[in-house]
């Protein structure tokens, strides 16, 4: 379990690092308080500049929050320095937009590469490697290079390397933005099977409510900093509260609209998964 | 024809052994440079203000030392270095005296050569790599370098062609090389024949060295296939 109480991040602005700073600093999340319970696949949404990649990366401390606490399964890792803090990050998963293969390692290294940090033998590392390939569904490209795949690939690469260390937690950022409908559908299927046959809780950040619509058991949404409503999928969905949560519904009908003519045809919207 | 077999039997062992020191002096100060240039470079970029150590006093001197490294010209820290240089191999001449000097010039240069390289990597995999829990150590090492060794490879060629220029001057402490013949013969005794020879000698050799230095890293180079 993950629990946020009262996160604010805050970053100097360029203009305050002249004369009294103190007041001109941007606030990228505003007192956050939000709880995501073990198994849940969570979707965090909001429009740009919300401050989602923010809240994500204070959960593996990629960036130090400026007020609150963040306690998983009872530990508050808002204290953790060193050791404690690289052990804490290699517990959890990380997926990005723009899949962050190495680029001068194969497939298979890239997948050894989290384990390799931990000092694994490396008979360990690729036989862990290769069951997980398999599990993404693309052990035959094990001796590729990034550069060789399509994007669907190598998002499938680097969530195979997000799961070498069994985490317990995966963490998504847009992990399906730079992805085309079909794949987007095929990658929202892994996360899914991840979820539900190994149990890893997963976090997802996306601009889509169609994603969050077809794989989310709950969503936060973000509006410039604050967190203005969470809750089950569908509760939101259908009765959205917040100005915010109506404006992101809007442009996600019209974007469907478009892409769904564009594309797949109607019928296709509501056969996602 | 003829002429051609005489100026060899003349100067032909003259100009193998310029070539040989050209290049036994200018490998050995690439290697040095790069032992001090490389944690120089690493340095410089972890603790840059975005760095992942940073450390803004520290990098400011650093680029300093580095700028002021570069911006000496190479025939004055030749002679500034010579007490240096005795206490380090022992005698300030010939091709040992040059090599102190040549490595010196370099290093500087070889940090920067070695910061651009490392600011090339993309952000986003250092920060996959704080992900999964990489120290800094570890980032450097498997991350940075890792990923930058073909930029790395062509920076090295360009900095073994810079001191192969440099090294046309170490001829003042009495190194030889083919800079050296070229300037004692051509500009001192005004035998053009053997000056042009030394001269064409040195543009065949950068040639290959760059030609080896971008087959090497277009071959080690994953991206782009
Ligand atoms: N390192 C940083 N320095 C300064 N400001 C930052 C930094 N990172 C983020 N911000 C600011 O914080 C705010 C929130 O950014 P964040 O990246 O969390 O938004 P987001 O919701 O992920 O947006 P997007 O959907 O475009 O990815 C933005 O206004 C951004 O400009
Ligand atoms: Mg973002």
């Amino acid at each position: 379990m993950i629990q946020i109480e009262h996160l604010s991040k805050s970053f100097d602005s360029p203009a305050s690092r002249n004369r009294d700073s103190a007041m001109s600093c941007h606030h990228a999340l505003q007192d956050v308080s939000l709880t995501i319970d073990d198994g849940d696949i969570f979707g965090i949404i909001g429009s740009s500049g919300a401050g989602k990649s923010t809240l994500v990366r204070c959960i593996n401390l990629l960036e130090r929050p400026t007020s609150g606490h963040i306690y998983v399964d009872g530990n508050e890792i808002t204290r953790y320095r060193g050791r404690q803090l690289l052990q804490l990050r290699a517990s959890m998963g990380m997926i990005f937009q723009h899949f962050s293969l190495f680029a001068q390692r194969s497939v298979l290294r890239n997948v050894t590469f989290p384990l390799e940090i931990q000092h694994e033998p490396r008979r360990t590392c690729d036989s862990r490697a290769r069951e997980l390939l398999q599990l993404v569904g693309i052990a035959e490209k094990e001796e590729a290079y990034p550069s060789q795949l399509s994007g669907g690939q190598q998002q499938r690469v680097a969530i195979a390397r997000a799961l070498a260390n069994k985490p317990r937690v995966m963490l998504c950022d847009e992990a399906t933005s730079a992805l085309d409908t079909a794949t987007t559908v095929s990658i929202l299927r892994l996360l899914r099977s991840i979820n539900v046959e190994l149990g890893v809780t997963i976090i997802i950040i996306t601009h889509s409510l169609a994603v969050t619509e077809r794989i989310c058991n709950k969503i936060a949404v973000l509006d410039k900093g604050r967190l203005v409503e969470q809750g089950p999928t569908r509760e939101i969905l259908q009765n959205p509260q917040s100005q915010a949560t109506r404006e992101l519904l809007v442009a996600d009908t019209v974007a469907a609209f478009h892409g769904a003519e564009a594309a797949v045809g109607p019928a296709c919207k509501g056969a996602f998964l | 024809m003829e002429a051609l077999q005489t100026f060899f039997e003349n100067y032909g062992a003259l100009l193998g052994r310029g070539t040989l020191d050209t290049l036994l002096m200018t490998s050995i100060s690439t290697v040095f440079a790069y032992v001090l240039g490389i944690p120089l470079g690493i340095l410089v970029t972890l603790t840059a203000p975005q760095g992942l150590w940073p450390h803004p006093v520290f990098n400011t001197v650093l680029g300093w030392i580095l700028n002021i490294g570069r911006s000496i010209p190479f025939i004055i820290l030749l002679v500034a270095l010579i007490p240096l240089t005795r206490f380090l191999v022992g005698t300030a001449l010939g091709v040992a005296g040059a090599i102190v000097p040549l490595v010196f010039a370099a290093a500087p240069f070889v940090g920067r050569m070695v910061e651009q390289s490392l600011a090339e990597v993309d952000g986003g995999l250092t920060e996959a790599a704080q992900s999964f829990g990489a120290s800094i150590g570890q980032i450097v090492y498997k991350v940075l370098l890792k990923e930058s060794v073909p930029s790395l490879i062509r920076g090295a060629a360009i900095t073994f062609i810079t001191l192969f220029g440099y090294s046309a001057m170490a001829g003042t402490v009495g190194a030889g090389g083919l800079g050296d013949i070229a300037i004692r013969y051509g500009y001192q005794r005004y035998q053009d024949d053997v000056m042009i020879a030394a001269v064409l000698l040195c543009i065949v050799l950068v040639q290959i060295v760059q030609s080896i230095g971008d087959l090497a890293a277009r071959k080690i180079d994953k991206r782009n296939r």
